[in-house]
């Protein structure tokens, strides 16, 4: 039986999100829109619902006068990552 | 990339794979260039040393090895605030370790400095100096899995036991020659290979 493909993740833009933050401790806005190419009110709405499910944790800080967003993957955002890789895995029969 | 755009299963494990590949690319990139920096700037120190040391024979002039953290740390943070401007921070878990152990050498090289000074040279420094950064460099190409560093870093650890025997103003040069075996050459090999791949794959 195949799994179920989580909606959250199964979204172009926060499924890239995921991917980058997976390889990282942490990353600011101005890398993951490079990484992404996605505009930057897309991606703050994105990264707003990843937060919003408690996937990514989001911190806002001041760097030179400079408002400075850094993201990192939760645990939580980690477990779910590796289950839609599964249930990807399974739909392919990789 | 547009907000909602649903793909396809076999899109979705290429997107991931694509980005995870991208972000360790930059990764890769990123770690070539302190080992650019600190290569080049610890070569032309010591080859200053060499020519002080040569023309006036006055002792002091070895202080000018410190400038080697220095100007290589100042060198690296002009070139992390540009790219920092241009493509944003991002920090790996690999890379917290690598400068973790970089700035544990780094005290242990300053440590054994000083304790050369107090010693007034009963201390085979330039041979343990050059043993830690070379187990250094081994030890970041095994944590990145970048066979150059590794191999070039094994070959530095060899070199560095040369320390023992080659003695007075040949030692510095061979100094100099060392630090273009383990960071100069692996670092621009590093460098345009990961800038090939990474051009490739945008």
């Amino acid at each position: 039986m195949f799994k179920e493909l989580d909606p959250l993740l199964h979204s172009e833009l926060r499924l890239a999100v995921m991917s980058v933050l997976v390889s990282l401790k942490e990353a600011d806005f101005v890398y993951l829109q490079k990484q992404t190419a996605a505009t930057a009110g897309n991606l703050s709405i994105q990264l707003d619902k990843l937060s919003a499910a408690g996937y990514i944790k989001i911190k806002k800080t001041f760097k030179e006068k400079k408002p400075r967003t850094v993201c990192r993957i939760t645990p939580e955002g980690l477990a779910a990552f590796h289950n839609y890789i599964e249930a990807l895995k399974s739909y392919l029969g990789v | 990339m547009k907000t909602e755009k649903t793909l396809n299963e076999k899109e979705s494990l290429d997107l991931i794979a694509r980005m995870i590949d991208n972000v360790h690319m930059k990764i890769e990139k990123n770690a070539a260039i302190p080992m650019i920096v600190f290569g080049y700037v610890s070569m032309i120190i010591s080859l200053s040393v060499w020519v002080a040391l040569r023309m006036t024979g006055n002792n002091l002039y070895n202080l000018l090895w410190a400038a080697i953290p220095v100007l290589g740390w100042i060198l690296c943070g002009l070139i992390n605030r540009n790219r920092v401007r241009t493509e944003g921070v991002s920090r790996s878990h690999m890379e917290v370790l690598i400068s973790r152990l970089w700035i544990l050498l780094s005290v242990v090289v300053l440590l054994c400095m000083i304790v050369t000074f107090i010693l007034q040279g009963n201390f085979p420094s330039f041979f343990i100096i050059i043993l830690l950064l070379t187990i250094g460099v081994t030890l970041s190409g095994l944590m990145v899995l970048y066979r150059p560093f590794i191999i070039c870093g094994i070959l530095g650890i060899l070199l560095s036991f040369l320390f023992l025997w080659v003695k007075g103003l040949e030692s510095i040069l061979l100094i100099g020659a060392v630090f273009a075996i383990i960071m100069v050459i692996p670092g621009h090999m590093l460098h345009y290979a990961a800038a090939k791949k990474y051009k490739s794959n945008v």
